[in-house]
């Protein structure tokens, strides 16, 4: 596993997946706008606000996902010490934070014809802000030391005492009472959504990750420059 | 076409969706055109060093 995280390889990998990778994150995303708008019906209840759920939900999920991948990558980093799993944390933390924004901006404009306001302090909703700031601690701690490995290392130990944040996001709404609904959709039971709705909902998600990795490939080839350039220097 | 004659002659609803979808697609464009110039701009520097630094030994 160590052996194709070598950067050099990595790069060399990537040279060849990433034409594919966007490719189908504009296919995906086609067919899932078009699902989203032509083939999916409004709700019961919430009319055809629950078309932003398409972008929310899936953005939502990525929240969630790009930090367990820093995570994991931060736990690698301070056992290993593994130079890769420090450029991917640093590389996918202002992904993440974009798409937290994301989902808290378009959770916002769908709960005021929903829920008739903007924000609620509600605990779903406050846990997700939560989310954002830790992503937003991780980018400047990471960038705040001139040594850069001094910067992984802080930035590392502030994402796995921020994991805390993850079962709260998620179980939020079986805790307490909020405004947010429940999961519709869950590992241990069938989804609890109309196929219809259920379709463009798994396309923009799909869609959504090949995004991710699409930006994130290009951030990582970005951050293995900028460490190549700093060797370079400090050999001169 | 049916759903989406009805999504667009539903007023009240068609503000927030739009506006929803295009903030989406804001913040993912921006993205990735900025990590692109930024890698670009890293890989640009890091040829002209290396070649520098290849002259030099």
């Amino acid at each position: 596993m160590f052996k194709i995280a070598n950067p050099r390889r990595f790069q060399k990998l990537t040279e060849f997946i990433y034409p594919i990778i966007n490719i189908f994150a504009f296919i995906l995303f086609t067919i899932g706008m078009y699902f989203s708008f032509f083939a999916s019906p409004p709700d019961y209840l919430q009319g055809q606000t629950v078309r932003i759920m398409y972008i929310h939900v899936p953005s939502a999920w990525l929240s969630l996902g790009i930090y367990s991948l820093m995570a994991v990558c931060s736990f690698i980093s301070i056992i290993w010490k593994h130079t890769l799993a420090d450029i991917i944390a640093r590389s996918a933390a202002p992904i993440g934070a974009t798409f937290t924004l994301l989902t808290l901006i378009t959770g916002s404009i769908w709960g005021k014809p929903t829920w008739g306001t903007w924000w609620v302090w509600d605990a779903r909703l406050t846990s997700e802000l939560i989310l954002f700031f830790i992503y937003c601690g991780h980018i400047l701690i990471s960038n705040s030391f001139d040594d850069t490995r001094k910067g992984d290392r802080a930035a590392s130990i502030l994402t796995l005492i921020g994991i805390i944040n993850l079962p709260v996001i998620k179980w939020s709404v079986d805790w307490w009472n909020t405004l947010h609904q429940p999961a519709s959709i869950s590992k241990l039971s069938s989804p609890n959504i109309d196929i219809q709705m259920l379709t463009p909902l798994s396309f923009m998600t799909f869609a959504f990750i090949f995004f991710f990795l699409s930006i994130l490939i290009t951030r990582i080839r970005g951050e293995i420059y900028l460490r190549k350039i700093e060797v370079i220097k400090l050999s001169n | 076409m049916e759903y989406f004659i009805e999504f667009v002659q539903n007023e009240n609803s068609f503000r927030y969706v739009l506006s929803s979808y295009l903030i989406a697609f804001l913040f993912i464009f921006f993205l990735m055109f900025f990590s692109n110039i930024r890698t670009k701009k890293y890989e640009k520097e890091y040829l002209k060093i290396e070649k520098n630094y290849e002259g030099k030994t």
